[in-house]
């Protein structure tokens, strides 16, 4: 079993020479390299994916990495160099190049987008040059500004108005990425998977967005670097802290109450930023006449925390975590707990200028407790999912036009699917599923490579593998799903391994500066899956690794788009056309029994899928008035043998429009007005055809699956932010905003039951959450 | 006896009952006119034997549009013949209209029973075990462990030391049983005294209220069954689909053999 990887690792090199061969080929005569960070003048942050480029040379250009480093290797000669980030002020830097160079960049962030600043040789095309497609970034300063439900600022729910990200709906932490299922996205806080980003049921998401600094995500075409889930990457880094001075800043909203508090370590070597939010429902609870009310808890919190210090030019280290709750509870009878713990461990090494390495260890936990003590009944449930992870990430530019990523990365993860102990005088026994244990490895290269000025490819693979490890019984199942045969295995035995290259394109031809073309394939494998059989998923949804029945999830997925920018780069347009084959999908037998199940794979069904779309959008980044349009064109179908007669059905997130529209004007240094608008079918779900009668009850007649569709659904946002004061010393504002402005019923359940006016007949009942919800928000710093 | 409960409920409970009153919301609901297909009628079966005297019945109706009253046709004129592997045979007579009952036929634990049923020209067939009965050692009805002041029934019944034991239980007050699918496995409970606690919203028991409670022994089958057409209403379920039938050639429903005890009691 081991062999498998060593010959991989021995290609793996192999290639790697290759490639550094082909790189010698064209490096003749004297080429310095320039190399250094970008960092925000005000707090001394590293600022990611900022752009580096060479006014004489219009080839020779490179982004800063997720460390805010960046290095260029070119010929000798004088130079002027440009770095540029949306939102700051462009800096230009002239070099005399005929050593190896240091050259770092404090950029100044511009104090209102209000004048519409040109700088010159600036480059605004971004999108349209490089060779990503399927890559959005999200700004903070938008997340900030857009209004959400009880004005509680949230990435993922913002994230959801780009074309092709679609929320799994009201009451639902879930999203959905080009047809693929909620399960199929990873979500990586400072490297470090979250398997639960949902607080509240679903209500907010897990991100505190004072704690973050970037937010990427990846729809499709993922980088090499990436892996693990088939549908896309969201990858949020938090905030370093500013290395300058001490700040604090905090808000306090409808919902919860936040604070920051960020500041160096040791001035401009080290910083740290600490951030903290809790929810006071439970407050207004203790206020109900209602006892059964006020007995009740109700509350989250989190707190994000990061620490960094740079030993010296060539080592930096970092510290960063995350820790968060949610508890729920009636008197001391029941009780139910659930949160997230992650820590990433990282240190950046420069082996030279031209060759950086990061190394992470980190740990991902998420858990749940159930707790009931009611008298016989008294017994408390535990579940976990707990990684270890190690990675090991380089990053090497070569020249001008070329940089190579490679690296690895071991996950060991370990499962306790379920664990009930009861109490002493308890009428249930005490019982454990075993737990699951499994190995995931992976490693990549891949090559960005400017092949012509107008030319640029990006290739690379990704090699992963998978090891479910002893101990543990594996049954195999026949095809009713009931166990015909068990074979248990030792601890640390090898029960089954799996491999699968994942090969990664991206190909892009710049037409002009304004216009582009990309084309771009891949292939990812999934080896962890999320058992949910509700509509709106559930804290105790439990994580299944692939093991001898179920295979790894297969995506291969290809894409075109054309880029366009007009009107001087004030306004973006995309269109991305994407076609997705998936193997290896999961779905429920009927009345599948999930929880506390050891064989709970005979409940499940195997079988395939499909996705393709077209994406359109339109943004205007710049000027008092920005925003964007969007709208996808989609659908996502399903096929199992034993659903439909097995033929193609749309899967619950198969949207045929999904619209949405941002709007947000600077009126002046005060006021700041923005609006939302969302627009998309209803959800493909399964309703009765007919009734019958049977235990004295009237029942449900199905017929297929997902044969109806909800409700359209849509809505209007407003917003307003009203800046009182803003000094150099203090700065206060206030949010407000209304959820739902013309008070829209969208369906969130529709039931159907036995009228309430007429017992001899039955009727679709439909239970929406949200009508119009204002809130606001007051917010400050110093 | 919703133990097995605990889990799949703790979300739409959460949500309806705390949610709202938090958020200082009420949820709005309103009545939907959804044009729904009209699925072609089904034959429905219910059948029950036990271990207790008869007369055991088989109950056959069709199914209805949604959009219709709750009028559902019988079956009429069929033949419906129950055996055993002890040899036992009899054929069952249509008392009602859909209706057959069984005159002489006795049911013993252990068994397995055979039902075949001829209408209409199609033909219908479904295998059954019956388990053993299991006694109620005790019935008393006390006020809820889960705070207030609503009285509720409480059984205590000894579960055998093998796994694998099924029961469902009818929760009976006045001669008027409460409609809801109570089941149980023996999954967190095996080989111990289980106390089952009955609760139904619509039930408010009061002094001189004669409560009782029918045990019964089912098998893993008939577990399934009452477990998936649960699930089938709720509006929870991702993906709602019919119970898996007992019975061949595209009918509905299920064949029940069970062992049967019961107890009864008068509320203080």
């Amino acid at each position: 079993m081991l062999r498998k990887p060593k010959n991989f690792s021995g290609k793996f090199l192999l290639l790697f020479l290759l490639f550094l061969n082909s790189q010698l080929a064209y490096s003749q005569g004297a080429r310095y390299t320039i190399s250094g960070y970008v960092r925000d003048a005000r707090t001394g942050e590293e600022l990611i994916g900022a752009s580096i480029f060479v006014k004489e040379l219009p080839n020779a250009g490179t982004q800063t990495n997720s460390y805010g480093f960046y290095s260029l290797s070119i010929p000798e000669g004088n130079y002027h160099l440009v770095a540029q980030y949306i939102g700051y002020n462009a800096k230009s830097s002239s070099v005399k190049l005929n050593q190896n160079t240091k050259l770092n960049f404090s950029l100044s962030g511009q104090e209102t987008e209000l004048q519409e600043v040109e700088v010159t040789s600036t480059r605004k095309n971004e999108n349209v040059v490089r060779t990503q497609m399927g890559v959005e970034k999200l700004d903070m300063q938008e997340i900030n500004t857009i209004p959400v439900l009880m004005g509680e600022k949230d990435v993922i729910k913002t994230m959801q108005l780009i074309p092709g990200i679609k929320s799994a709906g009201e009451g639902n932490g879930g999203f959905y990425v080009r047809g693929g299922s909620a399960d199929q996205n990873l979500i990586l806080l400072d490297e470090a998977p979250v398997y639960n980003a949902s607080h509240l049921l679903g209500f907010f998401s897990v991100f505190n967005s004072d704690a973050i600094k970037n937010v990427t995500i990846y729809k499709g075409g993922m980088p090499a670097e990436y892996g693990g889930r088939l549908s896309s990457v969201l990858d949020i880094k938090m905030n370093d802290g500013n290395n300058q001075k001490f700040g604090v800043s905090g808000g306090i909203g409808l919902i919860s109450s936040r604070i920051n508090v960020e500041g160096p370590i040791v001035k401009e070597k080290g910083s740290f930023s600490v951030s903290a939010r809790r929810s006071y429902a439970d407050i207004f609870l203790k206020l109900s006449s209602d006892s059964a009310i006020r007995d009740s808890r109700l509350y989250f919190y989190d707190v994000n925390a990061k620490a960094n210090y740079r030993i010296n030019e060539n080592n930096r280290v970092f510290l960063s975590g995350y820790f968060g709750k949610d508890v729920l509870g009636f008197q001391n009878l029941f009780g139910f707990d659930w949160g997230n713990a992650t820590g990433t461990l990282r240190w950046n090494h420069l082996f030279s200028d031209k060759l950086f390495s990061n190394t992470s260890l980190i740990y991902s936990n998420y858990k749940y407790n159930i707790d009931i003590n009611a008298g016989a009944t008294d017994f408390n449930i535990i579940s976990r999912i707990q990684d270890w992870n190690l990675k090991q990430d380089f990053e090497y530019y070569p020249g001008a036009r070329s940089t190579f990523k490679f690296g690895l990365n071991s996950i060991h993860h370990k499962i306790v699917p379920g664990a009930i102990s009861a109490g002493e005088s308890s009428t249930i026994n005490s019982r454990k599923l075993p737990n699951r244990y499994s190995w995931e490895n992976a490693f990549y290269v891949s090559h960005d490579y400017k092949l012509t000025e107008n030319l640029n490819l990006a290739y690379g693979l990704r090699v992963s593998s998978f090891s479910v490890l002893g101990p543990g019984n594996f049954y195999t199942n026949n095809a009713a799903g009931e166990p015909i045969d068990t074979t248990v295995y030792e601890s640390g035995k090898l029960v089954k391994t799996y491999v699968n290259p994942e090969p990664r394109v991206a190909l892009s031809y710049i037409i002009s500066e304004k216009h582009s073309v990309k084309a771009s394939y891949g292939r990812n494998a999934q080896y962890l899956h999320l058992l949910s059989n509700t509509t709106s998923g559930s804290p105790t949804d439990l994580w299944l690794p692939s093991g001898t029945f179920v295979k790894p999830g297969l995506a291969d997925q290809v894409s075109l788009g054309y880029f366009r920018n007009f009107l001087d780069n004030n306004y973006e347009f995309s269109t991305e056309v994407y076609y997705k084959d998936l193997q290896n999908q999961i779905d429920y037998r009927n009345g599948a029994q999930l929880e506390f199940n050891e064989n709970v794979e005979g409940e499940l069904l195997i079988g395939e899928g499909r996705a393709y779309g077209i994406e359109f959008f339109l943004k205007k980044k710049y000027g008092k008035f920005n925003g964007w349009v969007g709208y996808t064109l989609s659908r996502s179908e399903r096929k199992f043998d034993q659903i439909n007669n097995g033929s193609y059905y749309p899967a619950k997130q198969d949207r045929t429009h999904d619209i949405s529209l941002v709007g947000i004007y600077n009126l002046n240094e005060k006021w700041t007005f923005s609006s939302t608008f969302v627009y998309y079918t209803g959800n493909a779900v399964t309703f009765p055809s007919g009734k019958y009668r049977i235990n004295d009850r009237i029942e449900n007649l199905y017929t297929e699956r997902n044969g109806y569709r909800m409700p359209a659904y849509h809505r209007l946002d407003v917003g307003a932010t009203w800046i009182r004061k803003k000094t150099e010393k203090f700065e206060s504002s206030w949010s407000f905003s209304i959820y739902n402005v013309y008070g829209r019923e969208n369906a969130y359940i529709i039931q159907f039951e036995q009228s309430e006016t007429d017992p001899s007949r039955t009727e679709a009942k439909q239970i929406a959450l949200f009508k119009m919800v204002p809130s606001f928000s007051y917010n400050f710093k110093f | 006896m919703k133990l097995n409960h605990t889990f799949s409920i703790l979300k739409p409970t959460v949500l309806r009952a705390l949610l709202p009153a938090v958020m200082l919301l009420s949820s709005c609901e309103k009545v939907l006119d959804i044009d729904l297909k009209e699925a072609e009628p089904r034959v429905i079966i219910e059948a029950n034997v036990s271990d207790q005297p008869g007369p055991y019945s088989v109950i056959i109706t069709r199914s209805v549009s949604f959009n219709e009253t709750n009028n559902f046709p019988t079956v009429n004129g069929a033949e419906v013949i129950l055996s055993d592997n002890a040899g036992n045979s009899e054929t069952l007579t249509e008392t009602a209209p859909g209706v057959y009952k069984t005159a002489g036929f006795q049911g013993v634990p252990g068994r397995n029973y055979f039902l075949k049923i001829k209408a209409n020209g199609q033909e219908y067939d479904a295998v059954s075990s019956m388990p053993q009965p299991i006694a109620i050692q005790e019935l008393k009805v006390q006020k809820s462990t889960f705070g207030g002041d609503r009285l509720m029934p409480i059984i205590k019944f000894q579960d055998p030391p093998e796994t694998g034991n099924y029961y469902r239980a009818f929760y009976i007050v006045n001669g008027k049983a409460s409609n809801r699918l109570l089941y149980l496995d023996d999954d967190n409970h095996n080989g111990n005294i289980i106390e089952g606690n009955f609760f139904d919203p619509d039930i408010e028991l009061k002094s001189g209220d004669v409560v009782t409670i029918v045990l019964q022994t089912i098998n893993e089958k008939m577990y399934r069954f009452l477990r998936e057409e649960d699930m089938s209403g709720s509006s929870q379920a991702a993906s709602p689909a019919n119970p898996t039938s007992h019975f061949s050639n595209n009918a509905l429903g299920y064949f029940s053999t069970h062992g049967q005890t019961s107890a009864t009691v008068t509320v203080p």
